[in-house]
């Protein structure tokens, strides 16, 4: 099975895992689970580290969006709790 | 479907059901855990459609072909010759730019690989009229382009280089070890996809594997460097290079 094959079925088996997960856990904030899915996508492409040089810059845009999403969703909820 | 293909269609089926079913389970479902399948269905169809500009655009039909010529006519050439000897791997310094191996037109221990030779097919590597060897391209050749740097000579700097072409560029392996000696190296290759045969070819340069594996650690270690032996056991292939000068 090829690098990439590996990688997307380790995310969509993550992603798998997790939505059953906090969906049996009765688990409603979206923003918990887009958490948890970034942080499963950006230790992925960090940990499959023999990617080659292409399919490592075609990822960068990904994982940089991703990287932003969560970023987002932190920033939000410092600024709620601030708020008190 | 090609790979490249077949990327392209499960990421725009995936990024096209993520695009229709998150909204749909957030305004009308009104269900987190549908939303949240919807949000992970686009992020994979996003991964899908970067990771297709990674997969080549040649079939691996195609590129096996392409590759089954290349050997068959290198291989016809070593035989014509009637070459027998072990081939010699050296560094692109040693060289016009590109690791090639040369296959000795007599077997000589007493090799010196230390000037630059001409990038030619007919090459004298010595100062012998005897010296005389054919210089070929292999497919570890071609395969230094995957590395971005040149790799350091330690272990776990070639270990790292190997690993990114055989198990992460090629997909001929799961995982490699290196042991580096004084005068040799030893590589275990575990879930080896090419396996040696007891062909003329093989015997000259060794098998695909072993001839990645012998340019790599000539590159790295900037040194000629030969194929000493290679078996398989337990379904992992243990490959020694012996390093020449």
């Amino acid at each position: 099975m090829r690098i990439y094959n590996r990688y997307i079925l380790a995310l969509s088996i993550s992603f798998a895992i997790v939505t059953v997960l906090f969906a049996v856990r009765g688990v409603k904030n979206i923003t918990v689970y887009f958490s948890v899915f970034a942080i499963i996508h950006l230790a992925s492409t960090t940990l499959f580290v023999y990617f080659n040089p292409k399919a490592r810059r075609a990822l960068v845009p990904v994982t940089f969006a991703v990287f932003l999403g969560f970023m987002s969703i932190v920033i939000l909820k410092i600024m709620e709790m601030m708020r008190g | 479907m090609s790979g490249k293909s077949a990327y392209r269609f499960l990421g725009t089926s995936l990024l096209a059901g993520g695009v229709i079913l998150s909204p749909f389970s957030y305004f009308i479902l009104k269900s987190t855990p549908l939303v949240a399948l919807g949000v992970s269905s686009l992020m994979l169809g996003i991964t899908c459609l970067a990771l297709q500009r990674a997969v080549p655009s040649v079939s691996s039909e195609a590129s096996f072909a392409f590759l089954q010529i290349a050997m068959e006519n290198t291989a016809a050439l070593i035989e014509e010759l009637g070459l027998s000897t072990k081939a010699i791997y050296l560094p692109a310094s040693r060289r016009d730019g590109t690791a090639q191996a040369i296959i000795p037109l007599l077997p000589n221990t007493k090799l010196k690989f230390d000037r630059k030779l001409p990038g030619r097919l007919i090459v004298c590597y010595g100062p012998n009229p005897d010296d005389i060897g054919i210089a070929v391209s292999t497919l570890g050749s071609a395969s230094l382009k995957n590395l971005e740097t040149k790799p350091g000579t330690n272990a776990i700097e070639i270990e790292d280089a190997l690993s990114r072409i055989l198990v992460g560029s090629l997909d001929l392996a799961t995982s490699v070890r290196v042991i580096v000696g004084e005068k040799k190296v030893e590589i275990e290759i575990s879930g080896p996809k090419s396996h040696y045969d007891n062909i003329w070819f093989y015997r000259c340069l060794g098998s695909p594997l072993a001839s990645i594996v012998a340019t790599i650690t000539a590159e790295a270690l900037d040194k000629a460097v030969m194929i000493k032996s290679e078996a398989l056991k337990k379904n992992k292939s243990h490959i020694e290079i012996e390093i020449l000068n």
